[in-house]
This record gives structure tokens, sequence and C-alpha cells, in this order.
């Protein structure tokens, strides 16, 4: 059996609790042998004053019968009979005692009675013969009594009674007290006892459970101190041995873990010490926490100086522009690593591309930098590059002189060719065309794979693609007597998407589909939509690709078969371009194929209906104004569509900046929210390109941000000085009431026609602005300065479009009139757009609301720039009434 | 509006040269300077007043904008519009040619045939 500590306690209790008990039987016992020895004291004490009583009687009865003995007088008898009778009873008061009586009493008693009796005998009868014969007789009687009288022996044996009993008394006393004392003692002893087996039992304890515990302990804290061989001896059967065999086992797991770690750590280590890339770990303050050797040896510096100190020192770019950096790769869902260039001491730089991951150390915030010395791969780059020109410039060369040479001779600039000679030509022209497409191919898909070439993606109309398509492979189909057909082409979608790389992509398809079926076949262009995106698919009506094609039909220069490429004037190439620039798209493209046809298709991610807002939409008559949400967030963005949609704005919503531009040239709209960080452009970037682009540089900006505050401050109005101002910075989260305010002041129209007044001494200008502008305005015209100035003095107006070189002086002298009081209605300015042939100094574009350049100006944008101003003149009215009432 | 009638072109290779001469004054009627290189052109091109100049890009010595940056200071040449011609057409370079204040670049090899028409709608574009 296991003898627990449970048990130990158990048992400690059982024994503690026995021991109590024990001494509540010694004290019962010895209570009850108490009130047994005072019982028999006071039996005794009454048996001793029986015996008194006795005596006393006895002598008294004696004493009145001696009276009548002697006297004869009748008077003694009374107290003899009485004290007789108080013999009788004391008698029988002591035989009834006697039976409880010391031992030997009812023998002496025996004695008494028998000597009691005799004597009561004698003394009735001495009583009777006085009556009878007198007092001689009665004193014979007297005298015939034994040697020794009988009252001496009765009352020697009284006495003797009484002895025993007091000896009885005595020795019961005696034996009384020493009985007392050894209960006393016994008490002691089990007190005693309890102590002594108590101290035991703690000792034990502190032996048992104690020590072991403290032993378990300390084995504990030396583990938790690294000593992962610290194991403790198990010994006994009970709950502390569980526990250390627990702790062992767990010492166990905990100790291979730990290796595992260490090892694991020591791995790290080895990799962070010996990786050909850079690693360097910065904190949430910036500061440099750890460099490894190669980064070490790519900043140029020893690594423990760069420790502690602020990473963006070692940088050649400005901290901020460093900061967005590293938000813009932590946002990144793709990780792609951004290039950054390094400060070397001595001022020499490296391009690095580096990879950031923000994780946690010591539950801190830090960010793990990998980071490449791209060097040696721009040098590559650049190597590359330099030789892809030159050999595209030394091969197209001397294609350009047989190419010209032949299209001149068959276009029969040099004179009528013979036939035969013609059909010898035409096969050099086919070649080396098909050599020129060749390069451009091998040209292209460098491009394209390197990322070099920047795609213009714009929102298209997916049939409007596929039909550009078909009309421009109709003629090839054409030749090898192949219909088109296109089906679907009523789908209602649009793509985000490059139209003359789409274009590329379903020529190098169609023309394919076109070679590889049979004469008098059709060709499919099928358009449907699956899930979010849009499917095209090119279906002929040839034999199919065989199996052992198939594979590889992507890859570059594959061909079914060498000479059938040829055959079909293939490059081997177009696949291999289309797949990069559908992937370059987002898409993904594949074929089926059987002996009665293939199918190539693609898949292009579908651009959302609401991001897609028809032109129309922005003009039509009812709907409210247009704002522009350019937000990555889709909740934040739906919610701001909301917002604006209470306050009677329609909203569309552009997800990424280039979406946004593309919008923005695509629709009119009356205003912006931008959020500062989107996926792929700085917001104050994106603004500061709005402003260099005729379609963004009147657009009313609400920037809506979580950092619209500091950046605010950051650009401490620089931007709102511009031309066009940012209208309000909103704070993320956003507060409806303001964010509805600030697009009500970026949106006021005055309610009546604004009248504008232009300035212009060239009459067709003249007349073209009229027709451009007298939807949206009045136009008053003035040819001359002094028309000018008289037309001012006597009328104000919303807006002045003026010329410089006039007639009659410069057009800037007007400036002085429009700014203050002299000349205007009112004291407030007027908005003027300087519209001149010629560029304006920049201390004069910044005295007037907008400066234009003839020649680079469309009328479209002049048109804008109008409206925009007729609305910021009523608004800037607005502000200024409601500051004043 | 004048029309296109006089270009200076200058280009280093002769059988693209003979090319060219075909194209533009067989089929497009035009009256061609044709230069063999750019100290050529600096010397042979003042006063022939052309209404566009058509540079080769690529040419030994001193290449097509240095050329033209070498003309621009002559009052002559001043703005005449510039039409570059080359085999070089990765975005960048053709990026950097815009940059020159060419009105368009051509590619090597160009359609000898609608040459002359592309530069008489450029020409419209231009002075339109």
């Amino acid at each position: 059996m296991r003898f627990t500590i449970g048990r130990k306690l158990w048992l400690g209790y059982a024994f503690v609790i026995s021991m109590i008990l024990l001494i509540f039987v010694i004290a019962l016992v010895f209570n009850y042998r108490n009130r047994e020895t005072i019982n028999d004291r006071e039996r005794s004490d009454g048996f001793v004053r029986q015996i008194t009583a006795l005596r006393t009687n006895l002598l008294d009865a004696e004493n009145s019968q001696r009276g009548f003995l002697i006297t004869g007088d009748q008077i003694y008898l009374a107290p003899y009979g009485d004290a007789v009778e108080r013999l009788r009873d004391d008698m029988a008061t002591l035989n009834r005692l006697v039976a409880t009586a010391a031992p030997g009493q009812a023998a002496r008693m025996q004695t008494v009675n028998e000597l009691m009796g005799a004597k009561l005998q004698q003394m009735a009868q001495l009583v009777t013969l006085r009556r009878a014969t007198g007092f001689d007789a009665a004193r014979d009687g007297l005298r015939d009594e034994d040697s020794i009288p009988l009252a001496v022996r009765l009352r020697g044996a009284i006495d003797q009674l009484a002895t025993g009993e007091r000896l009885y008394r005595t020795i019961t006393d005696a034996r009384f007290e020493s009985e007392q004392a050894l209960w006393r003692s016994g008490i002691w002893v089990t007190l005693g006892s309890i102590f002594v087996l108590g101290a035991a039992g703690a000792f034990f304890l502190q032996r048992t459970l104690t020590r072991r515990l403290r032993r378990l302990a300390q084995a504990a804290e030396r583990f938790g101190q690294g000593k992962l061989d610290e194991r403790v001896a198990v010994g006994g059967n009970d709950e502390i041995s569980d526990l250390a065999r627990s702790f062992n086992q767990m010492a166990e797991v905990k100790a291979v873990q730990r290796r595992a770690l260490e090892a694991r750590e020591t791995q790290l280590r080895t990799i962070f010490t010996n990786a050909a890339d850079g690693i360097l770990t910065v904190d949430g303050e910036g500061l440099i926490k750890d460099v490894n050797p190669s980064a070490a040896i790519a900043f140029g510096r020893d690594a423990n100086l760069m420790r502690g100190e602020k990473a963006s020192r070692f940088f050649a770019e400005e901290e901020e522009r460093l900061f967005q950096i590293v938000r813009e790769q932590l946002a990144d869902p793709g990780h792609r690593p951004r290039e950054l260039t390094i400060k070397r001491p001595g001022g020499a730089t490296v391009p690095v591309e580096m990879t950031m991951q923000r994780t946690l150390h010591d539950d801190k915030p830090v960010v793990i930098c990998i980071l490449r010395d791209i060097t040696e791969r721009k040098r590559v780059d650049q190597l590359k590059n330099e030789f892809v020109s030159t050999v595209s410039h030394e091969l197209r060369t001397p294609l350009t002189s047989i190419n010209g040479s032949l299209e001149l001779v068959l276009g029969n600039v040099t004179g009528e060719v013979l036939p035969e000679t013609r059909a010898m030509l035409t096969i050099a022209q086919n070649n080396s065309r098909r050599l020129v497409r060749l390069i451009n191919d091998i040209l292209d898909i460098e491009k394209i794979e390197s990322g070099h070439v920047a795609f213009d993606f714009r929102q298209l109309s997916v049939a409007d693609v596929a039909r550009s398509a078909i009309d421009a492979n109709r003629g090839y189909g054409e030749r090898f007597t192949v219909g088109l057909e296109l089906l679907g082409g009523d789908i209602d979608a649009n793509i985000y998407g490059d139209s003359d790389r789409l274009q590329q992509v379903l020529a190098n398809l169609l023309s394919n589909a076109i070679k590889f079926s049979p004469t008098g076949g059709t060709v499919q262009l099928a358009l449907s939509r699956i899930g979010d995106a849009v499917q095209f698919q090119v279906r002929d009506q040839g034999t199919g690709i065989p199996p052992e094609f198939q594979g590889r039909i992507f890859d570059k220069f594959a061909q079914a078969d060498a000479s059938d490429s040829r055959q079909k004037g293939g490059t081997g190439l177009g696949l291999s371009i289309a797949k990069s620039i559908v992937e370059r798209h987002g898409g993904t493209i594949g074929f089926t194929t059987s002996p009665a046809g293939t199918v190539f298709s693609f898949t292009l991610p579908e651009l959302p209906a609401a991001t897609a807002a028809p032109v129309a939409a922005s003009v039509s008559a009812n709907a409210g104004p247009r704002v522009l949400i350019c937000e990555d967030d889709s909740d934040v963005a739906n919610l701001l569509r909301m917002m604006l949609r209470q306050g009677g704005y329609e909203a569309d919503i552009a997800r990424t900046a280039s979406q946004a531009k593309v919008m923005l040239n695509e629709h009119a709209y009356a205003a912006m929210t931008l959020d500062l960080i989107l996926p792929d452009q700085d917001g104050i970037s994106l603004i500061r390109e709005l402003r260099a682009r005729e379609a963004g540089s009147s657009l009313p900006i609400v920037v809506v941000s979580i950092e619209a505050t500091e950046r605010a401050a950051e650009l401490n109005g620089e931007l709102n000085g511009d031309v066009v101002g940012i209208v309000d910075w909103i704070q993320k989260p956003i507060d409806q009431t303001r964010l509805i305010e600030s697009i009500r002041r970026a949106t006021f129209t005055p309610d009546r026609t604004p009248r504008i007044l232009h300035v212009e001494d060239d009459l067709d200008i003249l007349r073209v602005t009229e027709v451009v502008l007298r939807d949206v305005a009045e136009m008053v015209s003035a040819t001359s300065l002094a028309e000018a100035k008289s037309l001012l003095r006597r009328n104000r107006y919303d807006l002045i479009l003026l010329d410089i070189t006039l007639g009659d002086g410069s057009g800037l002298e007007l400036l002085p009139l429009l700014h203050g009081t002299s000349g205007g209605a009112g004291g407030d300015t007027t908005p003027v757009i300087i519209f001149s042939a010629d560029e304006m100094p920049r201390d004069i574009s910044r005295a007037v609301s907008a400066a234009l350049v003839k020649s680079h100006t469309s009328n479209e944008q002049l048109s804008r720039t109008i409206e925009r101003m007729i609305e910021r003149g009523g608004q800037i009215r607005t502000v200024h009434q409601a500051g004043t009432a | 509006m004048k029309p296109l009638k006089r270009i200076l072109y200058i280009e280093d290779e002769i059988d693209i040269q003979t090319v060219m001469r075909m194209s533009l004054e067989r089929l497009g009627g035009f009256e061609l300077l044709v230069c063999n290189n750019g100290i050529d052109a600096v010397a042979k091109a003042p006063g022939f007043a052309p209404d566009l100049m058509l540079v080769d890009v690529m040419m030994p010595g001193m290449d097509g904008p240095t050329t033209v940056t070498t003309l621009r200071t002559m009052e002559e040449f001043a703005t005449t519009p510039v039409v570059f011609i080359t085999a070089k057409v990765q975005p960048h370079e053709v990026a950097r040619l815009r940059e020159l204040g060419a009105i368009d670049v051509i590619s090597k090899p160009f359609d000898a045939m609608t040459l002359p028409q592309h530069l008489q709608s450029l020409w419209r574009l231009h002075t339109g």
C-alpha cells in the first residue's frame, strides 16, 4: 500500500484524536473513582455516627435501668424503654449499613449483635427481677455476671466496630490518594506522549515533506536557470514522489525542446552571421538592434558601431521618404522588395533591394530588413539593356535597308516588276518581315518579363476590346479563308487593362487559331463572365495540339513542328508573350484541345461596377454632383459613399491611385476624397501629380486619412497654397458633418449663370471660347484694354479670362483693378485666368487663379478650369459672407 | 498652312539613305538634303532652311541628339521640328528622345511605302 502524505496526515489525526479520547477516558474514570470514594466516605461517616449513637443510647439504657434497679422507682422505666427502642433502631440501621461496610465489619457486627442481644436480655431480666423480688435480687443479678462484664465486652465490640471502620477509612483514603496520583501521572504521561509523538511527527514531516519540497523547488530553480540536466531523486511513494517524477518528465521534455530551440537559434544565428544578404533588425524607434556581417560589409561600417544608431542615418534617402518606403513595403501583401540606397562612409552610395518584415522581439515590434547589394545586378541590367539595344540596332539597320528596298521595288516605285521577279522578291520580303517580327517579339518578351515596360492601364469595355480584335484580324482571316465570329459581344463588363497589349494577346491567339483552322472554317471569340472575372475564349476548328507539345506550349520558341511554324510565319514567341501580358494583368491563360479543335482562354479580373461609372452619369441633369472616393479600404470607401449619398452626392470609388487617375481622365468629378495611404502611390505625390495633369489641375480635394492631421502639419500648407488647394484635411474616424460641409464648399455652384469677361484681341479665339463656354456661363468680350477697363468699371464679373498681349497694352494692367477696391463692384477679388500664348513668369502666375498657355490647352481643359473657377469664386464669396454676417 | 516640302535628312547608312531617297523623293515628292553624319550636316545644312529634320539617332562621331542640339544653336534650325529615326525602340530610349523635343520617333525598320504619308500627317498635326 502507498504510504501517501494524505494517509500519513490521517494517521497523525487518528493518533491525536485517540490520545485525546484516552485522556478523556482517564478523566472520566478518575472522576468516577473520586465520586465512589466520596460516597464510601459518607457511608463510612454515617456508619461511625451510627456507632456513636449506639453507644450513647446504650449508656442511656444502662443509666435509666440502673436508676430503676437502685430506686425501684417506676419513673426510670419510661426513659429505659425509650433508650431500648432507640438501641433496637440503631442496631437495625447498623445491620443495614454493615452490608455495605468494609470487609470484616460484618463479623464484628455479628459479635455486637450477639452481645447486644445478651445485654438487652440481661437488662430486661434484671428489671423484671427488681420488680418481682426487689433490689437485692437485682443487685445479685448484677453480680452474677461473668468475670468480664457483658457491658464491657459489648462496648469493646462496638469500639472494635468503630475502630475497624476508622482503620478501613485510613486504608481506603491512602489507597485513593495513591490511585489519584496514578491517574494524574497517567494524564501527564499521555500528554507527554502526545507532545513527543507530535514533535516526532513534525520532524518526520519536515524530513519527508518540507525537505523534499525544498529540494524540488531548488531543482526547479536551477532548471529555470538553464541547467537542463537537473533532475530530482524520486524516493518514496507519495505525492511528492509523483511531483518529482512529473518534474523530471517535464524537465526531460523541456530539455529536448530547449535543445531543439537552441539548435534552431544556433541555426538562425548561423544564417544571420553567414547569410550573403545583409540582415538588419530595427526597433520601433527606428534604431538598429542588430546587424549581420554581410550588412556591415554592405554599409562599409563596423557592426558594433551601427547598433543603437538611427537606421535612417545609413541611407541616402530622406527620412520621410524612407519611412514612406518602409510603410509601403510593410503594407504590401506581395512583399515586393523596395530599392533603397545605402550611404557608405566617405559618401559612396550602394543600391540595395530591401524586404522588410514586421515581427515581435521580447514583445516589442521590430522590423527585420533583408537587403541585397544590387550594384552588380544594376550593372548587369545596364549591360543587358545596352546589349539588347545594340543587337536590336545592329539587326534592324540592315533590315531597314532590305525591307525598305523590297517594299519600294514591290510598290513599283522603281518601275514595273516582272511576275517571277515579284514572286522571288515577295519571298524575300516575307522573310525579312518575319525577321523583324522575331526581333520585335524577342525585345517585347524581354521587356515584359523584366518589368521594364510600363503598361498603360485604363478602364476598358470588354466588348470593345473584343470587337477591335475581331476587326483587326479579319483581314488576316480572309487570307486563310477563315471567318471570325464574336460570341457574347453584348457583355456589359469592364476590365482594367492596357488596350494595345490586350490587342496583342488577342491578335496572337486569333492569328494562331486562323493559321491552324481548315480553309473555310470559323474562329470564334467568346466572351463570358466567370465569378469576378471576364473570360475570353478563342476557339478554332483545327486538328488539336499534339500531346507531346501541350506541356511546353507557352515556352519560348515552342513550336509543334519547326517547319510548321516557319510555314505559318510564326516566331514561336507569341503565346509566351500572351502569357506574360495576361499575367501582368492579374489574369490567367490556358487551353483545352481535342482533335476537333482547340480553345485558348484567358481570364482577367472584372472591374467592379461601382468603380466603372458611366461618363454620362456625371452630366445627367438629375443626379447630384459626382465625387470620386479614392480609398483602398472597401469598408471605409463604402462608408464614405454612404455619407456622401446622404449629403446628396453621387460617388464612385477608386481603390488605387492609378485607378483614380484613369477615372479622373474619363469622368468629370466635382471633387475627390483622398486617402493618403494607397497601395500603389502616396496620396501627397498623387496630389502633386494631379496638379501637373490637366484633368486634375483644378479638382478640389478633401483628404480623408488617419494621417490627415500630421501630414497637413508636415506640409505646412504647402499644397493649400497652390492654385487649387486641398479643401480640407479630415482625420479618420470620419466626421460626416465636416465631410459633407467640405464637399459642399468644394462643389458650390452659384444659382445664377456666372458672367465671364473675356479680354482678347483675337476674334477667332473669342469665338471659340464663346462656343466652348456658352453652356456654363454668360460670355462678355472685350477686344482691347480700354474696353475691358471701361466694362470693369461698370460691371462686376465672376471670372476674367485674360490675354496679356493686347493691341493697346498688357492685360496684366487690369490685375490691380480686380484686386482690392478701385474697380470691382465689391471689395473681394475676382478670379482671373490668364489665357495667353506665352508661359507666365512664376510670380505672375501666383497672382492669378490659373495660367493657361494657349498652344498647350485643350478646349476641354479650358472649360473645366473655368467651371472650377466659377464654383470656387462662389465658394469664396460664401465663406466671406458667412464671415461678415 | 504651309505644306511640308523641305526635309533635312541625316543618316550614316548609305543603303538606308538610298531607300529613304526613293521613298521620300520619288514617292513623297519632298525636297531632301541628305547628310552622312552630324558634322556633314553642320557643314552642309545651313541655307537649306528645312521644314523638318529627319535624324538618325545612332551615328558615329556625333549622334543624332547631339547633332540636333548643335543645329539648334543656329537660328535657322532653332525651331525646326525634329523627327528621330532609330533602331533602338526601348521605351526609355524613346522617352529620352521625346524629351529632346522630337515631335515623333520612327522606329527602324520603317515602312518605306507609307513613310511620306506619315510625315505629312505629322506635319499637319504639328502646324495645325
